[in-house]
């Protein structure tokens, strides 16, 4: 008789296939379920140190923008600048002004961590006065044209607000950013533009080179829209080198970058500038203009 | 921003799991199958021996399963098939027993059958025996109608011939008595007498197949026959040829006339001299045999008992089998003209059937012949011969009337009592010798009766003539031995009879004999 006509081969080929459609089964949905729930708790991990890394930096810029608020604010400094913007005033008393307002540039950059310098600067863009030495003459142009950036954000400095007027980004994290926040006249007019350059590697980057909860490929990446274009301010952990990651980023993780720059909050999979498929969270961080 | 992680990192652990998960389930159903394994082995474990109990009881050897003690449907089925078991085996005794019962039926039906079987086969072998008697039977029917109608010629030529030579013996004796010893014409008669005797010779030959002749039969002694005729047969087949002679040790005693017998070798061994012209050998020798009946029926012997064979055998040239189917007839020779007068075998058949035996021929051409010649036993003691008489008695004047029909006879008869001293009162018939008798009643001392005459035959008028003399003496004479004559009832057992033709010295004696005799009637010769 052969082997698999005998019943014994039969009943055990019997339970076998019994056996395995219900492990099979109970496997797939096991499976299934926990996916799901190692999904999920990826999802809401990634979620979570998204949402941390926002406010973390939304925080940041908060309190930049009201450092940089308070200073402007200051009568003293509003004075000062008055002085030095008044074609009449005395060059005595411009240049008392002037060298009042450095020193109280200074403490404030000495106050806070992270601030190279700090400027301030007439509508046109011109360098009134900074902590720094060089350019702080007045009528003196500063290095870097502010004119276009002035006028891009001429609205949001009359209204009040603090912007992030330009980036200067280096690699490994490394660069500034020049936060301007406006300065008004007795009249509430808005008078000149203060700016402060804010260390990327001593404020910003370290929120991002720091992959607690990331695992060892995680990342945060900041970026924003420059020109039309997608800018990483952030360092990039697997390319550290780099100083923008753009254009070897897939066209999925620019759109979900695009999705966040453009105010929208997510979850997608992604293939990032290794070309490796991603799980990312993106987040807006709408709290700086054109970001 | 973007908080982003690889997916093969954010996924090892699902990956992890889902090796797990898989490997989990090699080994869950590699259990599985173990168990599935097990318990379909444990499953099977009773089926299998169930198979296994099943294929011992196919082979003939009834075991029951061992009680495994389970309560579930395997131990049902192992009760159930206990049961079977059992029943099968019951079952299986009584169709052992019925099948024996069956065969001792087929074997007693078969040896019946067998026994039919023998019956019919003996049946057959009986019919097919009875034909092949039958056939035979016929044959010797018309082989013995053959020789018969053969013999009554043979015997009628010779019974009226024979009459004729018993006158010219008679006158021719006669005539010799009377003449003188110194005649001339004596010679003249002595040829006549020498041609008659040998004419005679011939007629007792043919008379002697023809069972006619008058025979002397006595009992004989075969073995001291062939004893005497040793030499004389050893000189008839010449010294080219060797004579062995076997006789029985009992002397086989049979009623026969032993001139004839010696006649009979004689003629067996000139034939057989003749077919060994080159030499040979010649045997004869002598047995006793018990034929039964079948046996003589089937060789048409007539008689079952027990019978003296005399066995005469040559390595000569042989027969085929028509010439032997053809050699006991008369006249029929295969010699040359001259050397046969080819009434030799012709006279053995006679002379042996005369003696109420039998005789058979064997033959192949080239290897020889055998006659084999069965003669019946009789329980008899063998007597002296009685020596011839020398003289011829006479008679003292009685009277004796002859009547003979046949005229020569009846003068020759008439002429020889006379002249010995008797008176003769002649009767032509019946009725002229009653008239005769009555004429001379009181002379007349002796009847010699002819039995076969005209009118009223010799019987007739004996009886008549005893009627009124009954005390009166008879002789009785006929052409006719005397087996045929009481075969046909001419006369009485115990009344004389002379067979012709009549010898004048042994009618003389035989008349001398019987008037001397006491009144009571004579006996047969």
């Amino acid at each position: 008789m052969k082997i698999s006509n005998s019943i014994k081969f039969r009943f055990a080929a019997g339970v076998f296939l019994i056996v395995t459609v219900v492990t099979v089964v109970l496997g797939i949905v096991s499976f299934v379920y926990e996916k799901r729930a190692i999904e999920n708790r990826l999802y809401a991990q990634l979620n979570a140190v998204a949402d941390l890394k926002k406010e973390m930096v939304v925080k940041f810029l908060a309190e930049r923008a009201n450092d940089l608020k308070t200073m402007s604010g200051s009568f003293y400094q509003r004075e000062n600048v008055s002085v030095l913007l008044n074609p009449t005033s005395a060059a005595l008393s411009k240049k008392k002004a002037s060298q009042q307002l450095r020193r109280r540039l200074n403490s404030f950059k000495n106050m806070y961590v992270g601030y190279l310098g700090l400027e301030i600067l007439d509508l046109n863009g011109s360098v009134i006065v900074s902590s720094e030495d060089g350019p702080g003459e007045p009528g003196e142009r500063h290095p870097h044209d502010h004119r276009a950036a002035l006028s891009l954000h001429a609205e949001a400095l009359k209204q009040d607000a603090s912007v992030i007027l330009q980036d200067h980004i280096g690699t490994g994290g490394t660069g500034h950013l020049e936060i301007a926040a406006g300065m008004r006249d007795e009249q509430e007019r808005l008078m000149a533009v203060l700016i402060s350059k804010i260390s990327l590697a001593d404020t910003i980057s370290p929120l991002f080179t720091d992959y607690t909860g990331l695992g060892l490929t995680g990342e945060t990446t900041l970026m924003r829209r420059k020109n039309g274009r997608i800018v990483q301010i952030s360092p990039m952990r697997h390319a550290p080198s780099s100083i923008d990651g753009h254009d070897r980023y897939g066209e999925e993780y620019m759109k979900i970058a695009m999705f966040a720059v453009s105010g929208n909050e997510g979850i997608d999979q992604a293939v990032d500038y290794r070309e490796k498929t991603v799980i990312g969270a993106y987040r807006h961080i709408p709290s700086l203009g054109e970001w | 921003m973007v908080t982003k992680i690889d997916s093969d990192e954010a996924f090892a652990e699902i990956t992890a799991i889902r090796k797990k998960i898989f490997l989990l389930a090699l080994a869950i159903l590699a259990i599985m199958l173990v168990i599935a394994y097990v318990m379909g082995k444990k499953l099977t474990s009773p089926i299998r021996e169930l198979i296994k109990n099943t294929k011992a009881v196919a082979a003939g050897r009834y075991a029951v399963l061992a009680d495994s003690g389970r309560a579930d449907e395997f131990g049902e089925l192992e009760k159930n098939f206990n049961e079977m078991v059992v029943a099968l085996d019951a079952a299986r005794l009584q169709t052992r027993l019925m099948h024996e019962s069956l065969e001792n039926k087929v074997n007693e039906r078969t040896a019946n059958l067998a026994d039919a079987n023998a019956a019919l086969s003996e049946a057959l072998e009986n019919i097919r025996r009875e034909s092949e008697e039958k056939k035979s039977l016929q044959a010797q029917l018309l082989h013995a109608q053959k020789m018969e109608a053969v013999g009554t010629l043979a015997g009628g030529i010779a019974h009226d011939f024979n009459n004729i030579l018993t006158a010219i013996i008679g006158y021719g004796n006669v005539m010799r008595m009377r003449l003188k010893g110194d005649d001339p014409h004596r010679e003249y008669l002595d040829q006549i007498l020498s041609a008659s005797e040998r004419a005679a010779n011939l007629t007792r030959s043919l008379l002697a197949f023809s069972r006619k002749q008058v025979i002397n039969t006595r009992p004989v002694n075969l073995n001291e026959i062939i004893r005497i005729i040793q030499k004389l047969l050893a000189r008839l087949i010449g010294e080219d040829i060797e004579l062995r002679v076997a006789l029985s040790e009992s002397d086989p005693v049979v009623m026969a006339d032993s001139g004839q017998l010696e006649q009979v070798l004689m003629n067996l061994a000139t034939n057989a001299r003749d077919a060994m012209p080159g030499g040979g050998c010649f045997a004869v020798t002598t047995e006793v045999v018990t034929v039964d009946e079948q046996y003589a029926s089937l060789h048409g012997y007539g008689e079952a008992g027990r019978y003296a064979v005399i066995t005469v055998s040559d390595t000569g040239v042989g027969m085929a089998e028509e010439t032997r189917a053809r050699i006991f007839e008369p006249f029929f020779t295969t010699k040359e003209m001259g050397k046969g007068t080819g009434l030799g075998l012709s006279i053995v058949y006679g002379i042996v059937k005369a003696q109420r035996g039998y005789v058979n021929c064997y033959s192949e051409p080239g290897k020889g012949t055998t006659f084999k010649i069965y003669l019946p036993l009789t329980s008899a003691a063998v007597g002296a011969e009685s020596a011839s008489k020398a003289v011829t008695p006479r008679g003292g004047g009685e009277t004796v009337l002859v009547a003979e029909d046949s005229e020569e006879v009846r003068r020759l008869t008439t002429t020889v009592l006379s002249d010995f001293g008797y008176s003769v009162i002649e009767a032509v018939d019946g009725e002229d010798a009653v008239n005769k008798f009555l004429e001379n009643r009181d002379a007349v001392s002796l009847l010699l009766f002819d039995i076969i005459m005209p009118k009223k035959n010799g019987k007739d008028a004996y009886e008549e003539i005893r009627a009124i003399r009954p005390d009166i003496k008879v002789i009785f004479t006929s052409g006719y031995t005397a087996d045929i004559i009481h075969q046909r009832g001419f006369i009485d057992e115990g009344l004389t009879l002379l067979t012709k033709p009549l010898s004048p010295r042994d009618l003389l004696a035989k008349i001398h004999e019987v008037i001397e005799e006491k009144p009571s009637a004579g006996t047969m010769p």
